[in-house]
């Protein structure tokens, strides 16, 4: 049985296998629905490119149906799910990426941005955008899991299968890159 | 261990530690969640990139990716034990009950799932967002209350069951589980995090029981019993506050 989130301190004897196949089916189908945009997140920050997002996010889909007799009390599903979209990437289409583009520099595209949002606001928070996408893939996806996502520390280094030391040491260089903006944001404040 | 400001915090996230106090706090961090929330409370680039972020990736975006097609399960007619609102528990009754109808070949008989646990798999469906699209209107909950009241057979006095630390009351529903009425009243923490506390009328001549912690559906859980009537609050990963307020709770109810 895999246990994804073992700092738990408490682990119910009942689990998932209890439960039919196809009410853990059911579970996953409703997880994927309701986190669908969440996971795409991810898969963008991870791949840096809406294309190889929207694979990314298909192949999650797939794989977590597959798995869903895997899933057990412990999990909490949303982290679980973002757990098989890293999988795949980092086994499956990293690879691939590179070799269609060389390398995982790009161009990001804030064109994805709201373009309802006023001009002031959508000028900001393209250049938000723009300096996280710029960021290098590890730090890109820790941001995302804490910042946008709002993971706790220890659930992102659960996720990206690294020691909360390492989560906070990339979210420290990030914020070491995206200083400025702050300060950018706090001068429009006071003007 | 050292006791950290919150000045001391922002000095970290202004980038302004050096490196030795830096790893001293993560280690510290890493050895206690509390410290861990304080310290993400502070940090102003969490909502800056998170706004930036909000309307990403757009319907539009994500229009081509198709979640499989469920195999059909044929559910009986007969079949009125389980009865939950909603599509999704819906979906989690027709799975329950495809099992019952044709368990696959070789797997032992599972166990029953009990209320709590199948209250648990419909709480993890809740996201903030569930929560947060509930309007705050105190007469609906009280007449929602009311109804309650009258399923249970029981008072559910509105002032304790708004008075949590930390919880605002957002609705009460009518389930049931196995004909028996299961309350659900949905809760969201002040950072947007559901919780919920279930009373499900068990019935007469079982034995009380204490408060108990467990994890279920990856949601943390402290449920007890007294009299006629089971309880369960639910909600987040945060085991000592569900167990705090359980506490509380015991004492009102």
């Amino acid at each position: 049985m895999v246990t994804l989130l073992s700092n738990r301190k408490h682990v119910v004897a009942a689990n998932y296998s209890m439960v039919s196949s196809n009410s853990l089916d059911a579970l996953v189908r409703e997880a994927l629905t309701q986190n669908l945009k969440g996971i795409w997140r991810f898969a963008f920050s991870l791949s840096g490119n809406p294309e190889t997002a929207n694979d990314l996010v298909q192949a999650t889909c797939v794989r977590a149906l597959e798995r869903s007799h895997q899933v057990t009390s412990d999990h909490r599903l949303d982290a679980w799910l973002m757990t098989i979209c890293r999988s795949i990437w980092l086994n499956d289409l990293r690879a691939q990426r590179i070799r269609q583009t060389q390398s995982l520099s790009h161009a990001p595209d804030a064109a994805l941005l709201d373009p309802r949002a006023d001009t002031e606001t959508n000028f900001f928070a393209s250049e938000v955008f723009t300096k996280v996408m710029q960021l290098p893939e590890a730090q890109r996806a820790t941001v995302m899991l804490v910042f946008v996502q709002g993971y706790a520390y220890r659930e992102a280094a659960d996720i990206l299968d690294v020691p909360i030391g390492t989560v906070m040491s990339r979210l420290s260089a990030a914020r070491g890159k995206l200083k400025h903006l702050m300060n950018d944001a706090n001068t429009a404040a006071g003007e | 261990m050292t006791r950290y400001t919150d000045e001391d915090l922002l000095t970290y996230l202004n980038g302004d530690f050096d490196e030795d106090a830096a790893q001293s706090l993560e280690q510290a961090v890493g050895e206690d969640p509390e410290l861990e929330q304080r310290l993400m409370g502070l940090d102003p680039l969490a909502a800056m990139v998170g706004q930036a972020f909000e309307s990403v990736p757009r319907d539009a975006d994500i229009a081509a990716i198709s979640i499989p097609a469920a195999e059909p399960v044929v559910a009986p007619a007969r079949f009125g034990g389980l009865r939950l609102v909603g599509t999704v528990a819906a979906m989690l009754v027709a799975g329950v009950v495809g099992y019952v109808i044709s368990p696959p070949g070789p797997t032992p008989e599972p166990a029953p799932i009990g209320w709590k646990l199948q209250a648990a798999l419909y709480q993890a469906l809740y996201v903030p967002e569930t929560v947060a699209a509930i309007p705050a209107d105190s007469a609906a909950v009280s007449a929602q209350l009311a109804s309650a009241e009258a399923a249970l057979n029981r008072a559910l006095p509105q002032d304790s069951l708004s008075d949590l630390p930390d919880l605002e009351l957002k609705r009460a529903q009518i389930l049931a589980f196995k004909g028996k009425p299961l309350i659900q009243l949905a809760y969201a923490k002040s950072d947007g995090t559901p919780f919920a506390l279930c009373i499900f009328l068990r019935g007469e001549g079982k034995p009380d029981g204490p408060v108990n912690s467990e994890v279920l559906a990856g949601l943390s859980t402290a449920s007890w019993s007294q009299g006629e009537f089971g309880y369960m609050l639910i909600g987040g990963q945060d085991d000592a506050f569900v167990t705090d307020v359980a506490g509380l709770l015991v004492e009102q109810l």
